[in-house]
């Protein structure tokens, strides 16, 4: 259902939150801002330009921008902390089951809860707006660059709701993670900056900054950032490069949404396997195409590009694997399955190793990809042999891990995901201050041998293969197969009440 | 109407629900009674598409309710114990948002809110905030939520718990007048008295097993196929000799006799059954009054469940 005013769910927050009383002192609270910025402007102005007030002021230095800047902080934030309640909230009082059990659909949920529970916000920061567009107006401020960063901050702000929805459905506490979420908001940006500032040898990744496909359209270019990123070649302006990438991994949000939104929270599965993979091929796919080969040629070595390459690969098989673990219920019943022969490894209920490994095999057919790119500019010093070794190692300590939490999800530890993430953040933590401590300090250009053989730091030395990283490798694979042993012991294993009938019967 | 196909719940450790097999056909309203972790909730949520089940399926009106929830849930009301609603709407606004949900037409939401508002006697509340309305208010807007859409099945888990007396009753005859109408209810409730009188038939659940089910008045005579009488005498020869006496009767077992009061089990036809005041009177005993000390929900449970805490 896209028409909104018809949406119950959406119908329901407009009535609870638009109450007269509420936007009266909402709108007026929120002109009145406005109407203090204004004043504020005009004083600072006529401080900073006592005799010849330039006309048209600087961008930087209009209202329309100091207006903008609060706009830009409070419209996501205001949305991301709303939706991050929408439904942990209603869980706790019990009344999403009643929601659950009507005949409305996840689609139908997902914008109703999308553009219902943050209306406040649009509301007021709406109101804001109109201001500084008008304000814009007459500061001469391009009407082009105003309307393009409204519909950015909206797909933004969509975006953040997305987000906010999903940590609302996962979570059962979501006001932690919503932190850590915050806390990325402000990060990201700046981090987009970096990487557009620094000629990522894939400088498509900085167009989630936003902020850097913008200048264009105010006059304003700064020659260290790029107006334009190459997609398989093409020079894309970033301002699309970023609607492109917000609208796509917005749409990953929703699938998991859709998939999910009408499930208990322990069935919940962001992904099916398969989308999962889907997930990795996406990745790798964004990866290809931003690939600047120029970049490689003129400035960077094609090692440090595999290098941001696996990092981002091994964050796939993370996300593959954290998605494909399944809960015990369905996985013994996958195992009932697959000892009857009617079900194998690659099941939606198995074991997630074969997926990971699927995924490790996208990530070196992506790998591929951009060697054969690289080859045209310089020769690359990273043979395929190098680069397959460095593939198996990521993914022999991705698959020990997740199946590290797959065995956590057998046992009767509570929140077993969150705790299992824990125990595995401590073991790295442990494993690089041991090293610290009791290692060599001179390794000749080597990874510390603590490292090489606990972590996967050594796919990062500059394509070398080291002798301790192999034995790290044997030592995961034997690691992963007491796991394995571990975890068929568990499925093995008969539930209370089902043994007891045996027994009686 | 309600169909539950060795339906299954699996948790790493138990299994809540074992294999059950129900089928509740339209009109009946069947109680399912066991203690806590019988699997009760569990099998209530299954079957309104809550819970995924491990194993079976669940179909109420002949739809799966996991394979087509959305068909499914237009047949079902489903309400549970302790829950919270809406606090910032206003009465109607709730029941609209409900009905709308339900995808029911639009100009039947209007007439039928003011019907449901007048049945659980909120009509005062109409334009009323929810929250300034008290728990017991709450509670009946929550039961008018669950039959807004006039559902043909309801699910009700526990619908009494934390409800006072007079909304009790108001509850056990909206749940009356909707069984009237022909609704299928299946509820769970830890007061056995509450279904007594109200449920046509039962479920005694325990461990996630289905250990009795089917109409009551098929589990008293099948728990009771040696019925118990009571004899009340106006004039009474010894102990010993009213035993002897009631023992020799064809079909009577277990007398116990106490101070003016016999009691015994009889097992034969009705022809059998009425000869015993006879063969009584024929020993020179007269009987104040001869009956069938009629065995409650309670104690049938009790008898099932092998003394199970509730």
């Amino acid at each position: 259902m896209v028409n909104l005013a018809k949406n119950p769910e959406f119908v329901r927050h407009v009535r609870a939150e638009m109450r007269a009383p509420r936007m009266l002192l909402s709108g007026g609270l929120a002109l009145l801002i406005c109407f203090l910025m204004q004043q504020g402007h005009s004083q600072w102005v006529a401080a900073v330009y006592p005799t010849n007030r330039p006309d048209p002021l600087p961008v930087a230095q209009t209202l329309y921008f100091w207006i903008l800047c609060v706009i830009a902080v409070t419209l996501p934030l205001w949305c991301l902390s709303s939706c991050l309640q929408a439904i942990a909230a209603e869980r706790q009082m019990k009344t999403y089951d009643f929601v659950r059990t009507t005949r409305l659909t996840a689609l139908e949920l997902l914008l109703g809860y999308i553009f219902g529970t943050p209306i406040m916000a649009y509301y007021t920061v709406g109101l804001a707006a109109v201001v500084a567009f008008c304000a814009g107006l007459k500061e001469h401020v391009p009407v082009s660059a105003m309307l393009v960063t409204y519909l950015m901050l909206l797909v933004l702000a969509i975006f953040t709701s997305l987000l906010g929805l999903l940590i609302s459905l996962v979570v059962e506490k979501p006001r932690a993670a919503g932190l850590l979420f915050v806390l990325l908001f402000f990060c990201w940006p700046m981090g987009a900056l970096a990487v557009a500032a620094g000629k990522s040898p894939f400088p498509g990744i900085s167009a989630l900054g936003v902020i850097t496909g913008l200048l264009p359209f105010y006059g304003t270019h700064d020659p260290s950032l790029p107006s334009s990123a190459p997609f398989f070649g093409i020079q894309v302006p970033l301002i699309l490069v970023s609607l492109f990438l917000y609208v796509t991994l917005g749409a990953w949000i929703v699938m998991a949404l859709l998939n999910n939104l009408k499930k208990e929270r322990e069935e919940i599965r962001l992904f099916t396997n398969r989308q999962a993979l889907a997930f990795s091929v996406y990745m790798n796919v964004l990866l290809v195409g931003f690939f600047d080969t120029t970049a490689v040629r003129a400035r960077f070595l094609f090692e440090e590009a595999v290098g941001v390459f696996l990092a981002l690969n091994l964050m796939a098989f993370y996300v593959t694997g954290l998605v494909t673990l399944t809960s015990a219920e369905r996985l013994k019943s996958w195992y009932r399955e697959y000892k009857a022969g009617r079900q194998g490894y690659l099941s939606n209920n198995g074991l997630p190793w074969p997926w990971i490994f699927i995924a490790g095999f996208i990530a070196y057919d992506g790998f591929a990809a951009i060697t054969l790119l690289a080859s045209n500019s310089r020769s690359p010093n990273i043979g395929f042999g190098t680069a397959a070794f460095a593939t198996l190692l990521l993914l022999v300590f991705a698959i020990r891990d997740i199946l590290f939490l797959q065995w956590c999800m057998l046992t009767r530890m509570k929140n077993p995901v969150s705790k299992g993430v824990g125990l595995l953040f401590l073991y790295y933590i442990a494993v690089v201050l041991l090293s610290s401590v009791f290692g060599r300090h001179d390794y000749g250009g080597k990874v510390p041998a603590g490292l090489a053989i606990f972590t996967p730091a050594a796919v990062f030395n500059q394509g070398k293969i080291q002798g301790d990283a192999v034995f790290g490798l044997v030592l995961q694979s034997l690691v992963i197969l007491v796991l394995l042993v571990l975890i068929n012991e568990r499925l093995a294993s008969r539930p209370k009440a089902m043994a007891a009938a045996a027994a009686s019967s | 109407m309600i169909e539950l196909q060795n339906l299954r719940k699996e948790y790493p450790e138990v299994v809540a629900v074992n294999d059950l097999q129900v089928t509740i056909p339209q009109g009946e309203v069947y109680g399912l009674i066991g203690p806590n972790g019988a699997g009760k909730t569990t099998t209530i949520r299954m079957a309104c598409g809550l819970m995924t089940p491990t194993a079976g399926a669940a179909k109420v009106c002949g739809v799966d309710v996991h394979q087509q929830p959305e068909l499914a849930q237009r047949n079902i009301g489903y309400l549970s114990d302790f829950f919270s609603v809406y606090e910032d709407l206003k009465v109607w606004e709730y029941l609209d948002y409900f009905a709308h949900a339900y995808k029911m037409p639009e100009e039947t939401i209007k007439p039928r809110i003011d019907q449901v508002i007048s049945q659980v006697g909120l009509e005062v509340k109409h334009d009323a905030f929810i929250k300034g309305l008290s728990r017991g208010m709450k509670q009946r807007l929550g039961i008018a939520r669950a039959v807004i859409h006039k559902p043909k099945v309801l699910l009700l888990d526990e619908p009494a718990s934390g409800l006072d007396p007079k909304s009790r009753v108001d509850l056990r005859n909206l749940l009356l007048s909707l069984r009237d109408e022909g609704a299928t209810v299946l509820i769970s409730s830890h007061i056995l008295s509450e279904l007594e009188g109200f449920c046509t038939s039962i479920g005694v659940m325990e461990k996630g097993r289905m250990i009795r089910s089917g109409k009551i008045s098929q589990i008293l005579s099948d728990e009771t196929k040696e019925m118990q009488f009571r004899v009340i005498r106006a004039t009474w020869i010894g102990d010993g000799d009213a035993k002897t006496i009631l023992s020799a009767i064809p079909g009577v077992t277990d007398v116990l006799v106490k101070a003016k009061d016999a009691a015994f089990r009889f097992s034969g036809t009705d022809e059998a059954l009425a000869d015993i005041p006879l063969a009584v009177a024929s020993q020179g005993i007269k009987l104040l009054s001869f009956g069938e000390v009629k065995q409650t929900v309670e104690e049938i449970y009790l008898k099932l469940s092998k003394n199970e805490v509730m």
